[in-house]
């Protein structure tokens, strides 16, 4: 099985947007959202030993994933090879999973009012083709492959150069996007873009927190009476019980 | 029941029980994606190229329901290989800009005011027959002005010199190029041409003097300049803004603006001391070394110390890394390359440092051109002019090219009237406002004429001036002249078709100028009736197969890009007048100019003012763009970069609205402020092309500043007539 | 006996009274609540075992994984099960919207019928009124009785004290609460589906929605157990259970579950009685028979005595007068489907034939059309008559076994069922118009209720229960314009 990842080098991306509007343009994704975009760090140091990067964020297809724990319907759901979907039959709009996810990867369409996000161009990897950001990428600074294969070009940027996950000690979910480049430089962007803790919902905390095991006990608790009323009713004789 | 009801037909006609089970489901996506389709739709997949910007990415237009999908970078492309920047990825998005030039459009109001009335394209082009016809008889063909610029326009040229006029200028040459052309040309006989052939993928260093690879995005040079670095090139980035190139540079040298000339010639006097440029390379193959060496002898690094700001230690430590990798060195020639109005200069200083490394012809340095052979049309010779150029191209500035003309000078013609009247101004494809400098002296320019006419495809500044507008096709909607690339390690031939049928009443430039050709009775030049014959006769002697063309988009033939690999059908390594490079130039000498570079003071900001830089944003093409939805969403305006120390006296906030202003009290509109430490506190930087003026671009309109309206001053460069843009100074001021 | 001499509570019982009153029948539910109630079971049904399959997630889930697995695996994929749900879900949402416009409009008639001023009542009668505006349900608004009611059943449950119940009326305090519930959970259960179903207003709303939807389902989950308990397995309410199919409870259960209530039908029948008393005392002459059944037709404890039970023997079921009890009709009739799927490898069908019979006709007279239309072509194969076909038959086969059994029960005759107020040529008009309709509905449907929703039924095809769930949602709302013609 293969388990797909995607490097961006960081020594090598200009932060051209180009995966950016490539990415809309196959996905039509509505003007003004992106499920792939470019941000720049800022610069930083002492003039004039400066250091400045680029942030390319996209779904990170992570190992334990946030956002499938927060989908109340199971829309958002992780196949086997690593690539997390939305089934948009599932999906009801609810956000839960735009707060879960660490990196800010997804968001609601206000065309079709339901989450969307990168999914590493699933449909065409389907037909073969590599995703739209890689084929794109002016700068050739994106990689695309599968980890489990010791031939890719991702299994050795990974193992061998040490591409990076964007991971804290507090935020380590297996990101599946890894970034490639100075230290300096990746640790500009983890500083300036760190991932936050997953987060669910003011209303979905309420629920998992109290109400669910408020519901669940009261369910509970009128089976178990009548479960007892039942079993005293075979008990007694329908007969005498009923006198 | 009729006999063509159809079971669907059936379904359909009843949709109670389908409105309610179908009540909150999404068309669903389906898991099968066969190639050729997209989801549920056949897709056709029609190869042309892309003309966002000039660089002209091989693209792949998806097409369904006579309408494009997607444009998908061209895998089969020989020098983009299916790699496509954001604004190529935008295309559609301006070939379905709501803002777009619908129909042609006859003046009713003032020039200015932008009031129109709609004509038929007969009336339109009856009308500019006429009136061409008797500008021809009345002031003779000359008084009509030419400023083309795109593919688009190569059609029209031929009709402009057929009608008989040689006044056509663009600004590719005296706003952007022909200095580096120029300086190039006097050194190694041939300038560079576009694509720039610099080998940076297989050099050991890159060299970029005020170059912002990155920020100015050609697809396969930043897929090569990744690549290059990538491959363990060094990198050294002269520029006073800390770029994107300069943030992965080795060694960034955040010089003083203006001194370029003297870092090149401190780096000359390192490796020429030291002795560690190719002297094997010079000996062979240069001349004029002697002279050379004894005018950079004073020239130290120390010296070149207090003009560039750049500390000595770090001026020797580049020219020894230089000096290291050669000849795998490429130096980047520049592209915009007219700032200081001596910039022919600086660019023979740059070929010369070129020269002393060995890198021209060599791998990793300077590639050469390869030339393939075309097919040639008959046609008659085109009218020779009575009276002289203009513009002052080959007269008052001896070395601009008479292809590619002044822009400026014909301007100047235009408001002096001298050497004689200008008339009419043909401006196809370029906006004259924006690209030109000095705009009020454009504007008076345009008030003299008796006819203004511009062809476009969406509504800028200039068509509020014009007398006659004609709604060009878009690239996507039309066949164009090939692109014959030579300049490329593989030259090879592309070829642009149309993905569409023209939207609106838009006609291509081809059938625009076969049109006019048809009623000034110039037929003549035009011996093809459609695209597709024209194509056929030009690839001809190619031996390529015009249905393989038609389908892959482009075809590369076999390049020798080295000098090792040069035949002798390649013709002369340096043709020059001496056969070898001129290190030391006689032609320069002979029409008065200096024969070698030298460092000349470019003046300093007044106190209180920064000296005005600009340059171009990766998802903007020049003042192209801005009405484009998908990259105004990434970018709606610029920002200003100032100094973090200037910043703090001056008390501005991050994000603060202010207007700049020149030193002649030219206001720009109102453009936030980006604090940074990535620049130096002597200048101000903000990206070309925003503030359009036009309100008919419902997007762009008044978003950002326009860095050419502060540039009401230039220096012209007296051996080309380029003009030096960067001598504007603006201070702040706060709203 | 007059109205006065009712008992004001419940007293005790002679074996002999208590007898007679366990034979008489009276009417409980209009058809139109049972049908509601029905409905309103499938739907929850569906409902709940779905809508616990689709809360999938770790941090939202409430169903086990085997189940939830389980319930995707019968409806192929998890979208088929949402848009199933959504589908129920809007079915109901629509028939409850019909119900209450139409309820509301029946409220508003007979409470300005009664002239009720509510501000000269009593607080508790106001809070009877707020509940009717509310629930537009007289029925089920609690009153003092009830208040008294749940006081002494508490205390009672607690041992504290053991004097009798308060009466109460058709519904016990018990039953009020729970509809109390159902009826404030049910708007809210409707608006956040139709919320995350349309993904309406705002993100943040949905996911309010979500929690709210789950949480209003819950606490009318667990009053619904005590519900389905009580109605089906408590021994004590079984009459309830049967009165939501007949209509009918015996007197016996109504005297002493349901006192207030069994006292107003009671009253009532009085004041029929006095009536007719009246009637025939004041001119002197006996009562006309006509009027004295009509008037007596009106009146529920008037109906026949309920037949004695007895076995179900083999000559009861196929020699006697009466139909079939639907039990075993539903019994005998998935055994014979079952023999349909066995012998003949398909299920029951009707419309099938129908088109084959129409397909036939057009094959004869206009053979080059039929051959060649998108949609009758599929019947027609070259060398063999599109009427080689088991439904084909199996009309037949219907036919006859009609024929035989209404013979055996001695029931044939020429008859035309329609109500009392239509012609015989109306009757006729309407039943082309409703055959016309039907066989477009089924054809549309691919499927009548034979073929669809009965045997796509048997097979768990999720498109015969959403057909079979709109039929009786159509039937529901038909009914409703329909009813003068059979009344």
């Amino acid at each position: 099985m293969a388990r797909y990842a995607m490097v961006t080098d960081l020594r090598k991306c200009v932060g051209c947007q180009a995966c950016t509007v490539a990415c809309n343009s196959e996905w039509e994704v509505p003007t003004g959202f992106a499920r792939t975009h470019v941000h720049a760090t800022g610069v930083a140091g002492v003039f004039p030993d400066l250091v400045s990067s680029f942030y390319v964020a996209q779904c990170n297809h992570c190992d334990h994933p946030a956002c499938t724990k927060a989908c109340p319907t199971g829309a958002t759901y992780q196949a086997e090879n690593g690539i997390v979907h939305i089934d948009r039959n599932l999906c009801i709009g609810c956000g839960y999973c735009l707060e879960a996810c660490p990196y800010g990867a997804r968001y609601i369409s206000p065309t079709i009012k339901k989450a969307d996000k990168c999914d590493f161009c699933s449909p065409r990897l389907e037909r073969g083709q590599e995703p739209a950001c890689v084929l794109t990428c002016t700068a050739h600074a994106k990689f695309f492959g599968n980890l489990e294969d010791p031939k890719s070009e991702v299994f050795n940027m990974v193992y061998e150069q040490g591409a990076r996950r964007l991971e804290t000690p507090e935020v380590a979910i297996g990101p599946n996007v890894y970034y490639l480049g100075k230290k300096e430089n990746v640790d500009l962007v983890l500083a300036t873009f760190p991932p936050h803790r997953p987060r669910l919902l003011a209303p979905g905390e309420i629920w998992r927190g109290y109400l669910k095991p408020f519901i669940l006990a009261a369910v509970g608790a009128t089976f178990l009476g009548q479960a007892v009323a039942f079993f005293h009713q075979l008990k007694v004789g329908e007969e005498e019980f009923e006198k | 029941m009729s006999p063509k009801l159809t079971r669907r037909d059936f379904i359909r006609s009843s949709s109670l029980l389908g409105a309610v089970t179908t009540l909150g489901t999404a068309p669903a996506q389906s898991a099968e994606h066969p190639p050729g389709w997209r989801g549920t739709t056949r897709v056709e997949t029609i190869a042309t190229n892309c003309e966002m910007c000039f660089w002209r990415c091989g693209v792949l237009a998806e097409v369904a329901h006579g309408k494009v999908l997607k444009l998908e970078g061209n895998p089969s492309h020989p020098l983009t290989k299916g790699r496509l920047c954001a604004k190529g990825n935008a295309g559609p998005k301006l070939l379905y800009d709501p803002d777009r030039l619908k129909y042609p459009m006859l003046r009713v109001g003032e020039r200015g005011e932008g009031k129109f009335k709609q004509v038929s394209w007969d009336q339109a082009l009856d009308f500019l027959a006429g009136r061409l016809t008797e500008f021809k008889q009345k002031y003779g063909p000359e008084s009509v002005a030419f400023f083309p610029h795109g593919v688009a326009s190569a059609f029209f040229h031929t009709l402009m010199r057929a009608y008989g006029t040689h006044n056509i200028a663009e600004p590719a040459f005296a706003q952007c190029r022909g200095p580096r052309e120029v300086g190039y040309a006097l050194t190694f006989g041939q300038g560079l041409g576009s694509p720039e052939p610099v080998d940076l993928e297989e050099s050991k260093l890159i060299v970029l003097i005020g170059t912002h690879i990155g920020e100015n995005i050609f697809t396969s040079q930043v897929t090569a300049f990744a690549d290059g670095l990538s491959r363990g090139a060094k990198l050294i980035v002269v520029d006073p803004r800390f770029s994107t190139a300069a943030a992965k540079a080795d060694w960034w040298l955040p010089i003083r603006p203006g001194t370029d000339t003297a870092l090149l010639l401190a780096w000359m006097h390192v490796l020429i001391t030291e002795e560690s440029y190719d002297k094997e390379y010079i000996s062979r193959y240069a001349q004029g070394f002697p002279e050379l060496a004894a005018h950079v002898k004073e020239f130290t690094p120390e010296w070149a110390e207090t003009i560039t700001e750049l500390p000595a230690a770090k001026i020797r430590a580049t020219a020894r890394a230089m000096a290291a990798a050669k000849p795998a060195v490429a130096l980047h020639p520049g592209r915009h390359t007219t700032w200081y109005g001596d910039d022919t200069q600086r660019a023979r200083a740059m070929a010369i440092l070129t020269a002393l490394l060995g890198s021209w012809g060599q791998k990793g340095g300077i590639f050469l051109p390869t030339a393939i052979k075309t097919g040639e049309f008959r046609t008659p010779a085109f009218p020779a002019p009575k009276r002289e150029r203009a513009d002052g191209a080959g007269t008052r500035f001896p070395l601009a090219s008479e292809e590619q003309g002044v822009t400026n000078g014909l301007v100047d013609a235009t408001v002096s009237g001298k050497p004689y009247p200008i008339k009419a101004w043909i401006v196809y494809g370029q906006n004259v406002l924006e690209s030109i400098p000095q705009r009020p002296h454009t504007l008076e320019a345009i008030r003299k004429l008796d006819l203004m006419v511009v062809v476009d495809v969406l509504p800028m500044e200039q068509t509020y001036y014009a007398d006659l507008v004609l709604p060009e096709a878009t690239y996507l909607e039309r066949y164009d002249m090939p692109q014959i690339a030579l300049s490329a390690k593989q030259p090879y031939i592309a070829i642009r078709q149309p993905s569409v049928e023209p939207l609106y009443e838009s006609k291509p430039g081809w059938w625009i100028t076969l049109q006019m050709a048809h009623r000034l009775g110039l037929e003549a030049y035009f011996p093809w009736k459609t695209p597709e014959e024209h194509l056929a006769t030009l690839v001809q002697p190619l031996g390529v197969n015009i249905d393989t063309l038609l389908t892959r988009g482009a075809v590369a033939f076999p390049g020798r890009p080295y000098i090792a690999e040069r035949l002798p059908e390649d013709g002369p390594l340096f043709p020059t007048q001496s056969g070898k490079i001129e290190l030391y130039s006689p032609l320069l000498k002979q029409l008065g100019f200096d024969p070698l570079p030298r460092y000349a003071p470019v003046g300093e900001p007044p106190v209180g003012y920064f000296r005005l830089l600009y340059g171009r944003a990766p998802v903007h093409s020049f003042a192209r763009s801005q009405n484009n939805a998908w990259l105004d969403a990434l970018m709606d305006e610029n920002v200003a970069w100032i100094n973090e120390d200037a910043a703090r006296d001056l008390r501005l906030a991050e994000g603060q609205q202010v207007v700049l202003e020149n030193q002649d009290g030219a206001k720009s509109l109102p453009i936030r402020v980006s604090i940074t430490k990535g620049i130096r506190r002597d200048c101000l930087y903000m990206v070309h092309g925003f503030g359009h003026e036009s309100r008919r671009l419902k997007l762009a309109y008044h978003r950002g500043a326009s860095d050419a309206g502060l540039m009401t001053r230039v220096k012209v460069d007296p051996i080309m007539g380029g003009t030096g843009m960067r001598v504007n100074f603006v201070k702040v001021v706060k709203l | 006996m007059g109205a006065q001499s009712l008992p004001l509570t419940p007293a005790p019982l002679t074996v002999e009274q208590a007898e007679a009153m366990s034979r008489r029948q009276i009417k409980k539910h209009h058809v139109a609540i049972m049908l509601l109630h029905w409905f309103n079971a499938v739907v929850w049904l569906f409902e709940l075992s779905t809508g616990a399959a689709l809360i999938a997630s770790p941090y939202f889930r409430v169903a086990p994984y085997w189940y939830i697995n389980m319930v995707t695996t019968f409806f192929g994929s998890r979208a088929n099960m949402l848009r199933f749900h959504i589908a129920v879900g809007v079915t109901w949402v629509i028939v409850f919207a019909v119900y209450v416009t139409f309820g509301f409009r029946t409220y508003v008639r007979t409470s300005v019928l009664h002239g009720v001023r509510i501000h000269e009542q009593p607080a508790w009668r106001k809070f009877l009124a707020l509940q009717c505006i509310l629930f537009q349900n007289e029925e089920v608004c609690l009153d003092a009785d009830d208040v008294r009611w749940l006081k002494a059943r508490f205390l009672r449950v607690m041992g504290r004290n053991h004097e009798p119940l308060p009466p109460q009326g058709l519904y016990n305090a018990g039953q009020k609460l729970f509809a109390w519930l159902v009826y404030l959970a049910i708007p809210v259960i409707m608006l956040t589906g139709l919320v995350m179903a349309l993904h309406l207003i705002s993100t943040m709303t949905v996911a309010w929605a979500v929690v709210l939807h789950f949480v209003a389902v819950g606490l009318v989950l667990s009053g619904l157990m005590i519900h389905v308990y009580m109605g089906a397995v408590f021994p004590e309410e079984k009459p309830a259970f049967f009165s939501m199919i007949t209509g009918m409870v015996s007197e016996l259960y109504a005297y002493r579950h349901h006192f207030k209530w069994w006292r107003e039908v009671k009253m009532q029948e009085e004041a029929w009685k006095l009536e007719l008393q009246g009637a025939s005392g004041s001119s002197g002459v006996a009562p006309p028979v006509a009027g004295a059944g009509s008037v007596a037709a009106k009146c529920p404890l008037e109906r026949t005595e309920a037949k004695r039970e007895g076995a179900w023997t083999f000559k009861r079921i196929f020699r006697a007068p009466e139909y079939w009890p639907p039990y075993v009709a539903g019994a005998g009739l998935g055994l014979t489907l079952l023999a349909t799927f066995v012998l003949m490898g398909q299920g029951l069908g009707a419309s099938g034939a129908f088109t084959r019979y129409l397909v036939a006709i057009l094959a004869w007279v206009a053979p080059n059309y039929a051959a060649h239309s998108s949609y009758w072509s599929n019947y027609v194969q070259p060398g063999q008559s599109p009427l080689i076909a088991f439904l084909v038959f199996e009309i037949f086969g219907a036919m006859i076994g009609g024929f035989v059994s209404g013979w055996l029960a001695g029931r044939v005759r020429i008859a035309v069922d329609k109500g009392p107020r239509i012609s015989r040529r109306t009757r006729y008009a309407l039943a082309l118009g409703g055959g016309i309709l039907t066989g477009y509905g089924a054809r549309l449907a691919r499927g009548c209720t034979s073929g669809l929703a009965l045997s796509g039924g048997a097979v768990l095809a999720v498109g015969a229960w959403v057909f079979m769930l709109a039929v009786f949602a159509a039937g529901f709302i038909g009914a409703y314009f329909m009813r003068r013609y059979w009344l």
